[in-house]
């Protein structure tokens, strides 16, 4: 680590000017959202609210999607009830529904990206695979496609499988997307453990998967909780996959109904309001997932689980 | 051992949510928000005359239909009834991806009062294949605090525009980066002047037109006078609409659901709805956009979606849905007597009924776009208008010409 | 079995659930993208084979040049921005002290913000009428006089305001790897350095910058994949305007297939793509290996 001597004064000034500069469009974003509509749509703006409102949260929390219905008209803000004559469920879809939606994707890819990526990685670096190089190459191509290109054939494969309109194909299809970086992250983070740790279990007579569960693991969590962090943000983040493949409105994803709550109306209006508090509202649960694994980003990425 | 569980948990919870359709379920997909008390209207009438069809809405938005539809369509995803954009609808009939639904129509006794101009774009060697659905109708929104007496013709247009620019206000502005809003609002004003788009089969493009031409001139001579923003040819639809609701623009382009919106913005607004018009005044024009529902070739269930369709064109379903939230209804017949039309809306309503009012019939929409904005562009730049005009229609009738 | 057999079916075992995912979600659908691009294929209806006749069409289409030519400015002018801001922001959280981790984490928070909402933030600082990043720069004195300055109205502001929202939101990462790879420098080098007599700038550019090489190749390469397959910065904030001057190869690809359903050459225009993007990685890491 390199030490500046005396420069203090130049190290903080310039990070906090950086950090105005980065948090800002954050903090405007937060602004607009609460800024009362005569305020927030001016030619000159305000730099902190003089008005309040959380109108444009309301809007998106009691914004509701009514799927079915039954004879008796339904009201709002109702919970599911079965009506008993036609058998036929009402329900009201909110902003809440939508949450838990890609709540469930992002934990499932959570999930099957750590068991896959862990599993790949260990066996990438311990084992003497035949073509390993060319596999692992072929595990990274990913990154050099965009995915939006293949969006045709992948709908007809989801068919072919029965897995369109479901939260596992868009697990699937998310892990996926995320095994370049997945699998790098945990190959990177094996290989910094010696070998000798693994061969000494083993004459020990350990089995393969006590050594992982037991010793490799603890050693690649920073790895570990990397590859959590970005497969948090690569499924709550996305749109076009969550856009096109499900169908549903119950199981609506998170930002298809934000976009739907801003853009919707007319085909041509753009709800200032509504936009930044929705992006308020998908901002900050990976903020705070975030906040909380940030420290083990580095080493994640180097993959030094051993110092030195 | 306990995990084991957990994570099986889990992968149950997961799988179990994958659903299948089971075949008295309609699965509607439509774009505007009003279409879920469509389809709640639809269902209770269906259980009370005892018919046992539930339809399912699937709100999709305005703004990636065209994507998740073809994606669909694609790769043969059950769809029973779609409102589609009515300008791509001629190119999914002509595929053969809608299914035919002229006796049906036909047998229905307001037949002849369906806007003709939407139907005409459903429509495929004299066979219908989508049925008005949704009417966005275009038309010029004047704010009255700023313009008292709002102009009748082109020349008092004129006039005002001189006003303003020398007080170094903005009479008027339209979204010049944005093809679909131009075609909107802008190009119905050459339409009443006598222009038109493309032949009206669409074989052949018209942009070059002498009367176009004029329209385009005297716009130009606006920014050139000066009460339009220099820039405009990279204004957005929300930069023209926001400038407008903020009461810094007298008057811009726009279509009925402004009179919703403008509810919001009274204390900066007085709002005054008008059709475009001719040079001297005496013609209209508007653009008849909106939605056809129309039955993809990839449905489960012809009969209920057409059950669907009528509810849809029903005194309740164009009525007490969907004019109660501001719309116009597809069917001249219920302009009459319709208690939820205000005059405002029936300034759009009639302006459906005049002669130059009318959507253009292409099968290349998409494509033609770019042409078409490339023209608006350049002219909004600055370029001579009649050059333009012949190099880009030139370019658009290249497009027509390659097929689809 | 020998040991080695058994190592190597294990091992091949362990990898399989990914080889597995990534066979059937990623090269099925490839595969088939590739196949489709050989075929004219309607919407409805039977595909007709055509061969390569979609790559000679979309070759000899302007529409093609134009996008490539705006993806390669793009990619050449995005690229150094952020690295520039990276290898900076890296060296100076690189210092152990109060304040580093903390300034760290906040310079990779646009990371976490999705795409498209940063998209549609920075649309909404950058709004003509209302943005304040516009009302700013008027206020410097930027613009003509009669008021409206807006960054869209040329194809080159618009792309540097959008280059401006993607530094800001990639940079973040670019920096974590370049701090990963700093952080692995070994200390000796510095205090051999620092006896000579070197100045921070020397160090810089002659022990930090060389030994740094690995994780640059990284970053680069992961940022030029990146700006290649640029699509939703540009969708959402310049629409491909003014007159598809910001339109992008992956913009055009969607349009080809969804806008004007010509399924063919947009798989056709997909192959291209990856190819484009495979040859240029390979350059990089053999530029890279070469002076390694």
């Amino acid at each position: 680590m390199k030490k500046y001597s005396g420069d203090w004064y130049w190290y903080y000034t310039i990070n906090s000017v950086l950090v105005i500069l980065i948090l800002f469009p954050i903090y405007w974003t937060f602004i607009s959202s609460v800024k009362k509509p005569d305020e927030l749509i001016t030619s000159e703006p305000t730099f902190y609210p003089h008005t309040w409102t959380w109108q444009y949260y309301d809007n998106i929390w009691n914004y509701d999607t009514a799927v079915l219905t039954s004879a008796t008209t339904a009201t709002n803000n109702s919970s599911k009830k079965i009506h008993k004559t036609t058998g036929s469920v009402t329900q009201t879809i909110g902003i809440d529904d939508a949450f838990t939606n890609s709540a469930i994707v992002s934990v499932g890819t959570i999930i099957f990206s750590i068991i896959v990526s862990t599993f790949a990685g260990y066996g990438l670096t311990f084992f003497r695979i035949p073509f390993k190089e060319v596999l692992f190459i072929l595990l990274i191509t990913p990154i050099l496609v965009p995915a939006i290109s293949l969006i045709i054939p992948i709908y007809k494969l989801l068919k072919i499988i029965g897995l369109t309109d479901s939260y596992l194909g868009l697990i699937f299809l998310h892990t996926t997307a995320m095994l370049p970086i997945g699998v790098f992250m945990m190959r990177n983070a094996f290989s910094s453990i010696p070998n000798s740790l693994r061969e000494v279990a083993l004459l020990e007579g350990t089995s393969e998967l006590k050594i992982i569960g037991n010793v490799m693991l603890p050693l690649a969590i920073p790895g570990l909780l990397t590859v959590m962090v970005f497969a948090m943000y690569t499924s709550w983040n996305d749109y076009v996959l969550a856009f096109l493949f499900i169908n549903s409105p119950e199981k609506t994803m998170l930002n298809i109904a934000l976009a739907k709550i801003a853009l919707g109306g007319s085909q041509f209006e753009m709800k200032w309001g509504s936009l930044t508090a929705g992006s308020m509202i998908s901002f900050i649960p990976i903020i705070i997932f975030y906040t909380l694994l940030q420290r083990y980003f580095v080493r994640g990425i180097t993959g030094s689980a051993v110092k030195e | 051992m306990n995990y084991i569980i957990k994570i099986l948990l889990i992968f149950s919870a997961i799988f179990s949510v994958s659903k299948t359709v089971l075949s008295e379920e309609l699965i509607i997909w439509s774009r505007g928000g009003w279409s879920d008390w469509m389809v709640e209207g639809f269902n209770k009438k269906m259980t009370d005359e005892g018919k046992d069809i539930v339809a399912l809405n699937n709100l999709i938005g305005h703004a990636d239909f065209q994507v998740k539809f073809t994606a669909a369509l694609a790769s043969g995803e059950r769809v029973d009834v779609a409102n589609i954009d009515l300008i791509n609808v001629p190119y999914y009939a002509e595929i053969g991806a809608l299914e035919d639904m002229t006796d049906f129509l036909k047998s229905k006794d307001y037949y002849d009062k369906l806007l003709k101009g939407m139907l005409a774009l459903g429509t495929n060697n004299g066979r219908h294949f989508a049925a008005p659905n949704a009417a966005d109708v275009s038309g010029y929104v004047v704010n009255k605090n700023l313009i008292p007496n709002p102009p009748t013709n082109w020349a008092e247009m004129t006039e005002l525009c001189k006003q303003f620019a020398a007080d170094g206000k903005i009479l008027i502005a339209w979204p010049g980066n944005n093809y679909g809003g131009q075609i909107f609002t802008v190009m119905p004003v050459a339409w009443a002047n006598g222009g038109s788009w493309t032949s009206f089969d669409g074989s052949k493009a018209e942009l070059n037109h002498p009367k176009t031409i004029e329209m385009y001139e005297h716009y130009q001579n606006m920014i050139n006078i000066g009460c339009v923003p220099k820039n405009v040819s990279s204004w957005g639809w929300g930069d023209k609409q926001d400038g407008f609701l903020a009461g810094d623009i007298g008057m811009i382009g726009t279509g009925n659901f402004m009179i919703n919106v403008v509810k919001d913005h009274l204390d900066k607004v007085d709002p005054h709805f008008m059709a475009f018009m001719s040079k001297d005044g005496s013609t209209k024009s508007a653009f008849i956009g909106g939605d056809l529902i129309a039955i993809p070739a990839t449905t489960g269930n012809k009969e209920a979606a057409l059950e669907y369709i009528e509810y849809v064109l029903s005194y309740e379903g164009q009525v007490e849905v969907y004019t109660k939230n501001g719309g116009i209804p597809v069917r001249s017949d219920l302009f009459e007597g319709n208690p939820y039309l205000t005059d405002q809306h029936m300034v759009f309503a009639n302006a459906v009924n005049e002669p130059a009012a009318s959507a253009p019939f292409t099968y290349v929409y998409q494509e033609l776009m770019d042409p078409w904005l490339v023209f608006n562009q350049r002219i909004w730049n600055g370029e001579d208008v009649k050059t333009v005009a012949d190099e880009q229609t030139a370019a658009m009738q290249k497009i027509i010409d390659s097929g689809y | 079995m020998s040991r080695l057999r058994r190592e190597q079916v294990f091992g091949l075992l362990m990898t399989l659930p990914a080889l597995l995912l990534l066979s059937i979600f990623f090269l099925y659908p490839l595969f088939n993208s590739f196949w489709m691009s050989l075929h004219k294929w309607p919407l409805f209806g039977k595909p007709k084979w055509v061969g390569l006749d979609n790559y000679v069409w979309m070759f000899n289409d302007e529409r093609f040049w134009q996008c490539l030519k705006f993806t390669l400015v793009y990619t050449i002018t995005v690229t150094p921005m952020l690295f520039i801001v990276a290898i900076g922001t890296a060296l100076l959280c690189n210092v152990k002290t109060w304040g580093t981790t903390f300034f760290r984490s906040i310079y990779f928070l646009p990371v976490v913000m999705s795409f498209a909402t940063a998209s549609f933030v920075w649309l909404w600082l950058y709004s003509e009428w209302y943005g304040v990043i516009i009302f700013l720069l008027k206020a410097i004195g930027f613009g003509p006089e009669d008021g409206q300055l807006s960054v869209w109205t040329d194809g080159w502001t618009a792309m540097w305001a959008v280059n401006t929202m993607v530094t800001w939101k990639f940079a973040g990462i670019q920096m974590i790897i370049l701090i990963a790879g700093l952080q692995s420098i070994r200390d000796d080098y510095y205090e051999a350095s620092r006896l000579m007599g070197a100045s921070r700038f020397q160090t810089i550019w002659n022990i930090t910058l060389p030994l740094l090489r690995p994780s640059i190749a990284l970053a680069l390469i992961l940022s030029i994949a990146g700006s290649i397959q640029a699509y939703e910065q540009f969708q959402i904030m310049t629409r491909g305007g003014p007159m598809n001057e910001t339109k992008t190869l992956v913009m055009l690809t969607i349009g080809m297939g969804f806008d004007y359903f010509k399924l063919g050459p947009a798989a056709a225009l997909g192959v291209i793509i990856m190819s484009i993007l495979f040859v240029i990685t390979i350059i990089q890491l053999r530029l890279f290996r070469k002076a390694y």
